[in-house]
């Protein structure tokens, strides 16, 4: 009968999704929600600082003796950074990834050089426009840390959904791989102990 | 029994280093009962009933949900990530709308934060809450004052929310969307592939059943046939699910055309199970397990 085998079918249709659903398929699907969105979000941070770093340069420019050398690597770093085009996507893939990493970590220090020399300078601290500067700068570098940390997160909780038993087999019939993480971007620059000069700075 | 003793004192020793190792680490996050917690006790209670009731007047006036805890120090952690902490826990704001407001102040340490939650950041910039915090806090602070830098501040902070724009409430849509394209995204991906598949599968399969049987038993058959097309389809996608579908569908590609053969007794009520082949009946119910595997273990031709 026509009736039955629509019965047959819908039932079928049914204990598929029971099975899907058992096996995470939808946690893969909220996972994966969840990292793209935190993904953007930390993009979106990253986007605001290199939106501030014009804003900034042109303030200290106006102090006339400022150090070139710390100005010249602030400027070179954003035209760096932003000239690396990136989407949630591109962030699956390890090479764009790193490429992206390191040109934002080469920012964030130039950056936080630039702060440290603008110390010494009691005109620009005197500056209401460049302490503005400086607390959006402070709130911006806040919120690409949480959206870091937020981002490393629920690429962990995604890969470990991936890895574990029964979901690793979902996994492995649909092709989920494991993403890519965010790493330390100065690695290598934490590890090596703290150089303290205090002849010249 | 000294084993059990031996349990219970490995327990305890657990227990208490544990209690111990947390007591070191981060300071824990008192739980949210007031507009205003006064942990460090610098507030009266006269004055601290009217911080609340400015609070709580704002809250059922305008929505925005602003709350002020006042803590002794805020531990090894910097006061932006106790905050952090804090906000994460208290989830402040109108459901769906999300504009709360924290305020921390860590007396000993001297340390204040303004962090607005993120419905209110375009109200509230980074420069507006350290502006408020130079302007309305510090001086009153470095003098005591507790209570009137937290009056001024509060209200520097309420006339730039209502002065701001006006947060919305965009959670539950956002949500719904996002709901919606998850929806969507499963349908896409994979329901709707697999339904389509199937019914395809389940003609052909049947076809080939229909074939197999001339020279096989019946159960036999739908054997060959569900092992084959699963085969075919682990060869063709390599997925576990679509062979798994196909080896069901194929083992109950009979079902068609027995309900094809037998329409009158299956309508008239009765001799549901009728009496052919005998043999496939419990292999019908192993195989599918449900209702339907039940319907089709008669298995007429």
């Amino acid at each position: 009968m026509r009736a039955y085998f629509l019965f047959t079918k819908t039932v079928l249709a049914l204990t598929l999704c029971a099975m899907l659903s058992a096996c995470g398929y939808n946690e893969f699907q909220r996972l994966d929600e969840q990292a793209n969105a935190d993904a953007k979000e930390l993009l979106n941070q990253y986007k605001r600082r290199d939106d501030l770093v014009p804003n900034l340069v042109a303030t200290v420019q106006g102090e006339a003796s400022f150090e070139k050398d710390t100005l010249t690597k602030v400027i070179e770093a954003r035209a760096k950074a932003t000239s690396i085009q990136v989407s949630p996507e591109t962030l699956n893939n390890p090479e764009a990834l790193k490429k992206f990493q390191s040109a934002q970590g080469e920012l964030g220090g130039a950056l936080s050089r630039l702060m440290v020399v603008s110390e010494r300078y009691p005109t620009l601290n005197a500056n209401q426009g460049f302490s503005d500067l400086r607390v959006q700068l402070e709130g911006t570098e806040n919120r690409i840390a949480l959206a870091t940390n937020r981002y490393i997160k629920s690429v962990q909780n995604y890969n470990v959904l991936v890895r574990s038993f029964p979901s690793n087999l979902t996994a492995m019939a649909m092709g989920y791989k494991t993403k890519e993480g965010f790493t330390v971007d100065n690695e290598a620059e934490i590890k090596k102990a703290p150089r303290v000069n205090f002849g010249n700075p | 029994m000294s084993m059990r003793f031996t349990l219970g004192v490995f327990l305890w020793v657990h227990l208490l280093a544990s209690w111990v190792h947390a007591d070191t680490s981060l300071k824990t996050i008192p739980d949210y009962h007031a507009h205003v917690t006064d942990m460090a006790r610098v507030l009266s209670a006269a004055d601290r009933v009217a911080l609340e009731k400015q609070l709580a007047d704002f809250e059922t006036q305008h929505g925005s949900q602003i709350e002020v805890l006042i803590v002794p120090s805020t531990g090894q952690e910097d006061i932006t990530e106790y905050t952090q902490r804090v906000g994460d826990r208290w989830k402040l704001g109108r459901q769906g709308v999300g504009d709360g407001l924290l305020v921390v102040v860590a007396v000993n340490d001297h340390r204040v934060r303004i962090a607005p939650y993120r419905a209110l950041e375009a109200a509230i910039p980074d420069v507006l809450a350290k502006r408020i915090i130079d302007k309305n806090m510090v001086p009153a602070f470095r003098q005591g004052d507790y209570a009137g830098g937290l009056r001024d501040a509060l209200q520097s902070l309420q006339t730039a929310i209502l002065s701001g724009e006006q947060p919305v409430a965009t959670g539950s849509e956002a949500s719904q969307k996002t709901w919606e394209a998850q929806i969507q995204k499963i349908w896409e991906n994979f329901v709707g592939p697999a339904l389509v598949a199937g019914f395809l599968a389940f003609l052909g399969l049947s076809a080939i059943r229909q074939f197999l049987s001339r020279f096989f038993s019946q159960s036999l058959a739908a054997l060959i046939t569900a092992v084959l097309g699963a085969m075919v389809c682990w060869r063709l996608s390599s997925n576990v699910w679509f062979s798994g579908l196909i080896l069901v569908l194929g083992y109950f590609s009979r079902l068609k055309y027995e309900s094809h053969n037998r329409p009158i007794s299956r309508e008239s009520g009765h001799g549901v199970f009728r009496s052919g082949n005998t043999d496939s009946q419990p292999e019908a119910i192993s195989g599918g397990g449900g209702d339907s595997a039940g319907g089709g273990a008669s298995g007429r031709w």
